[in-house]
């Protein structure tokens, strides 16, 4: 087991996601960055689907307390594997009381740990992903052991795999329109391509940008949304939906992101600046 | 669940059962399907699932045999033993035969695959060796081949029943024979060239060629490659264009609009009104019992449906022109269904009812008299979301609407029952919140330890019951103990 000698600011376990339930209003939850979480799990050589540690920004420690194997990727926060640097992307063997600690930010916000084959946790609603009233706890606290299996195997290690920076560096969002993007008139749409937006309050639920755009749109019945719809608020603020969103809202979807700038946003940090470019569908 | 199909014009066939896995979107529009049986690719798992997909649209069956060749997906001219070849291509259509029987189908016709395909038209020995395989189901089965081919010759002589198979999206060279695919002027992918190039062929019997020269060509069946998305689109193309005899008139609803690069969103009038609902839900209902693999997730809500689908199977147009034609099939009407009306105790003592003085207030309505409004209607459940159970109910008294509250409470009791604008709701946990508080609800509104997590569904009714707060305690208690018995009535 691994036991959370730190929790971190938001450290929790997570897969790809919940997606069946969303008719009984469960979020979709699962990894802000599926890049990297399914690298992790690729190099590992396990389901792509296992679960993984997402932390974020800064503070975890942990112990291990069985032999396995690990990989880090995604965000850099400075990992030291009993006190010395860890390289990202490679997979590394871990002995029992080996203690893995993240220290100062380089790039990027969210890191992930995969495990072989995966941390064991309970699984609710044929998911891992932890989320508020649905699993036990909706973030690890200091304390807390997860459960996983022993390996003292060997892990051939490919060729090392370069780090995607674009991923942290782009401040480019692609976006589709979304359902009700004709609700703007073609100013605020002109708007909406020419402003740099910064990134206000964020979470897993959601990133607010700072800038406004105005409003005078009417909202609509409830009705779904996904991770990376853009609502417009009355007060004209944007919300970009992320995996723990809502299932359903009643604010104007204008846009949609993009897989990849779903990830390239969940790697974003409070003050990052982003500009929209858009995509066509067909 | 079947459909009547007419009789189509155009006899459209397309190779199937080859891990593409569009299937289910073809078959709608094909006349006829030819099953790869094993030799090139297919198992007996994929034969199955084909076979079943061919009988629910009324698909012609036929086996697609070809070189014992995975790897090279049979595109490879092969040198085997007579009886090695004979044995394998056997072997191959008995086990379609065998599966088709198990589900009471039968196959219609055997088309050669790949470069079988290519061999028999031009070499009279593997035309021979092939025919001489196929014998044996000489009066079961139809043969497919090309007109002017050296294996109509022979099919011919051994009184075979033939059936001439032209490409609706290859060009032909002058000697009738298929541009290769080494050429970038192949395959034609324009709907605007293949219409015109099947026209000829379906009408006067002429091909015109790469070059520009008209030549006769015979042809019965048409064969459209299947194996990229586009494909799906000229299928569909040129099956309104040859199979659909009148413009149907497209239903003002639902709309159709895309929803990032996989979703579509479907929607329905903009009101949340009951009649708007059953549209959605009848909707729903047809799509799942259709039980099409590239949608992963609908989501419904209360007049519209999200369609998340699997973007590298199907694009967008394709699955939009597939739910229309499925919603005007009229085979598959939904059987009336019995609606149920839960009874959902609540108390409204004011321990819980924290802001039913202030609603006194601003409607002025007396406590009791709000208490008698909201527990009189049935209410529609219309969709779950927001959080997790939280039911979105229609129905509320007029007299009722009112304001949220100007700041949110930070966290409202779970069970608490409100009323923000014109709905009334449950809170199906803890959480922030800014509707006005008239009463709590001891029940259980999710649950994750049940397959589903909520006994509501959308459709169902709701009716609130007044209870004290003794009663509170006693039905607390029961839910937390696992022996309270939800109450329920049933109504048409």
């Amino acid at each position: 087991m691994l036991e959370i000698l730190q929790s971190g600011l938001h450290t929790s376990i997570q897969d790809l996601g919940r997606f069946d339930y969303r008719n009984y209003g469960v979020p979709v939850s699962g990894v802000m960055d599926d890049y990297h979480a399914k690298l992790a799990n690729q190099i590992l050589g396990n389901d792509e689907n296992a679960a993984v540690l997402e932390m974020t920004l800064q503070g975890t420690k942990l112990k291990f307390h069985e032999n396995t194997q690990i990989v880090l990727c995604g965000a850099d926060l400075s990992p030291k594997l009993n006190r010395s640097d860890l390289r990202a992307n490679i997979p590394v063997k871990v002995s029992k009381g080996d203690e893995l600690e993240f220290g100062k930010r380089n790039y990027g916000v969210r890191a992930y740990l995969a495990i072989k084959d995966g941390f064991q946790s309970s699984e609710v609603l044929q998911s891992r992903s932890f989320y508020d009233g649905i699993t036990e706890k909706s973030r690890v606290t200091t304390g807390d052991v997860i459960p996983y299996k022993v390996f003292s195997g060997k892990i051939q290690s490919k060729a090392t795999i370069a780090v995607q920076q674009e991923i942290f560096s782009s401040n480019e969002i692609c976006v589709y329109e979304g359902p009700e993007f004709d609700f703007l008139s073609k100013s605020q749409q002109e708007q909406l391509f020419n402003t740099i937006f910064s990134i206000g309050l964020n979470n897993r639920m959601a990133y607010q940008l700072e800038e406004t755009i105005k409003n005078d749109c009417p909202s609509i019945i409830t009705s779904a949304v996904l991770p990376g719809t853009i609502q417009l608020t009355p007060s004209g603020k944007l919300i970009v939906l992320m995996k723990d969103c809502q299932t359903t809202g009643g604010y104007p979807r204008i846009l949609q992101l993009d897989q990849r700038s779903i990830i390239r946003l969940a790697q974003k940090h409070t003050r990052d600046q982003v500009y929209f470019k858009k995509l066509s569908i067909l | 669940m079947y459909f009547d199909k007419k009789p189509k014009n155009l006899h459209i066939n397309c190779d199937v059962g080859e891990g593409v896995g569009n299937e289910e979107i073809l078959m709608p529009y094909i006349s006829a399907c030819n099953i790869a049986c094993g030799g090139h690719a297919g198992n007996l798992e994929t034969m199955q699932e084909i076979v079943v997909l061919a009988k629910k649209y009324q698909v012609e069956i036929g086996a697609h045999p070809s070189y014992p060749d995975r790897e090279n997906f049979g595109r490879i001219s092969m040198n085997i033993a007579s009886a090695e070849f004979i044995k394998t291509i056997q072997n191959q259509i008995s086990n379609l035969e065998e599966i088709v029987a198990l589900h009471d189908a039968k196959i219609t016709h055997i088309k050669p695959h790949g470069a079988l395909y290519n061999d028999v038209a031009k070499s009279k020995e593997k035309a021979q060796l092939f025919l001489k395989a196929i014998l044996k189901y000489k009066d079961k089965y139809k043969l497919y081949i090309l007109y002017n081919s050296v294996i109509e010759t022979e099919a011919k002589k051994q009184n075979f029943q033939v059936v001439y198979e032209a490409f609706a999206d290859r060009n032909y060279n002058d000697d009738l024979t298929l541009v290769s695919r080494k050429n970038d002027r192949a395959v034609l992918t324009k709907i605007g060239e293949i219409i015109p190039h099947v026209s000829r062929l379906k009408n006067e019997q002429k091909i015109q060629t790469i070059s520009g020269k008209k030549y006769n060509l015979k042809s019965d069946t048409f064969c459209v490659h299947s194996d990229t998305i586009s494909a799906i689109e000229i299928i569909q193309q040129l099956h309104t264009h040859f199979n659909v005899e009148n413009e149907v008139e497209k239903p003002e609803f639902p709309n159709y609009k895309p929803y990032g690069n996989n979703g579509l969103l479907l929607t329905w009038e903009n009101k949340m009104s009951s009649e708007v609902l059953n549209s959605v839900l009848e909707y729903q209902e047809k799509i799942k019992k259709f039980n099409i693999k590239v949608i992963l997730n609908i989501i419904q809500s209360n007049n519209s449906l999200l369609i998340i689908y699997d973007n590298e199977k199907v694009n967008l147009k394709s699955l939009q022109h597939l739910l229309e034609w499925l919603s005007l099939q009229t085979s598959n009407k939904l059987q009336p269904r019995k609606s149920i009306c839960w009874e959902i105790p609540v108390c409204y003592d004011e321990f819980f009812g924290i802001d039913l003085d202030e609603i006194a207030q601003k409607n002025r309505l007396s406590i009791e008299k709000i208490i008698k409004l909201h527990t009189t209607p049935k209410y529609q459940v219309f969709s779950i979301g927001f959080l997790p159970g939280f039911l979105y109910l229609g129905g509320l008294d007029k007299r009722l609407h009112i304001d949220r509250k100007s700041t949110p409470r930070l966290a409202v009791k779970k069970g608490a029952v409100g009323i923000g604008g014109i709905q009334t709701g449950i809170y199906p946990k803890s959480s922030p919140g800014g509707w006005q508080i008239l009463g709590n609800s001891p029940l259980n509104f999710f649950d994750v330890s049940n397959e589903k997590p909520c006994f509501a569904k959308a459709r169902d009714f709701i009716k609130f019951v007044p209870i004290s707060i003794e009663e509170y305690h006693e039905i607390s208690t029961a839910v937390s103990n696992g022996n309270y018995q939800l109450k329920f009535t049933e109504t048409c």
